[in-house]
């Protein structure tokens, strides 16, 4: 049986992508709906540990050379433990939450996610073309 | 549950606790110049109480926690949303009025109002009806990114 995903050079790390930037938006959404939670403290996903995976993922190349620089273990065994708290994101007047710089993260996070999934499908369209010619 | 739909269950709580901030202020509103209540007294400003919902290891470690002493918060799933848990009743005494003929009035012939200003029921109202829209927008974030998802491997 011949693993589909191998054909791809960097198509499990751009799932994990795909898959952390999702996590990500849960984490922001929550930070959002409890903007007036009393005692709250925002909470966002480390990236940057994942940065450099993705900067090595993104512009991708089907070519052997390529695919071995791209690291096959994950930043974290758990998803959970990439949560840290979020200062930036806290309010300026003592609120838990500022709704507005959270607003933009999501935003931000959404644009991300939709980038990585379109540069996904532009490679599995180039892997199509080689095999159908 | 997938996280994408997890956040728009999120944003839907967070939605849910809004409206019910809403509808308590525009009773607080409607009764802004209730003087008599069936348990006596004029009528005191209702306040909801939210708190992130329970249920869960991270919720109590992330309300314990600092950016200092606990950058990494291990285990436990991401936040479950938003529920309100109570209402409370604003203690404060409202104005007095004098208005000895009224039969409210004490044998000084004041009367108490309700402690509710319009004012700032009406800007409490327009934070809640923002938080709505800011929800309703991350759902939206939630639906677009799901339907890039679908869209990987579309044959253009």
């Amino acid at each position: 049986m011949v693993d589909v995903a191998m054909m791809i050079p960097g198509l499990t790390e751009v799932a994990r992508a795909l898959s952390l930037h999702a996590f990500r938006q849960q984490v922001l959404a929550n930070d959002l709906a409890n903007a007036h939670s009393t005692g709250f403290v925002a909470s966002d996903v480390d990236m940057t540990s994942f940065a450099d995976t993705l900067d090595q993922t993104l512009p991708l190349r089907p070519s052997g050379t390529q695919a071995a620089l791209i690291p096959t273990t994950p930043p974290s065994d758990s998803e959970d433990q990439l949560i840290v708290t979020a200062p930036v994101l806290a309010g300026a007047e003592g609120t838990g939450v500022d709704p507005d710089a959270t607003m933009a993260e999501i935003a931000s996070n959404a644009l991300a996610y939709q980038a990585i999934a379109t540069a996904a499908g532009g490679e599995i369209t180039l892997a199509k073309t080689g095999l159908m010619g | 549950m997938d996280p994408l739909f997890q956040s728009m269950t999120v944003s839907a709580s967070g939605m849910t606790a809004e409206r019910f901030r809403m509808s308590l202020i525009a009773n607080n509103l409607a009764n802004v110049d209730t003087t008599n209540t069936p348990g006596g007294g004029p009528f005191q400003r209702q306040e909801a109480i939210v708190a992130e919902r329970q249920g869960d290891v991270w919720a109590t470690m992330a309300t314990g926690a600092s950016a200092s002493d606990a950058p990494v918060m291990e285990g436990g799933p991401a936040g479950a949303g938003v529920a309100v848990v109570g209402i409370t009743t604003d203690p404060t005494p409202g104005a007095q009025t004098y208005d000895p003929g009224n039969p409210l009035a004490d044998a000084q012939g004041y009367v108490r109002q309700p402690n509710v200003s319009s004012i700032s029921e009406m800007v409490d109202l327009m934070g809640a009806a923002q938080h709505y829209r800011a929800n309703v927008t991350a759902i939206e974030d939630a639906k677009s990114m799901a339907s890039a998802a679908i869209g990987i491997g579309k044959i253009a």
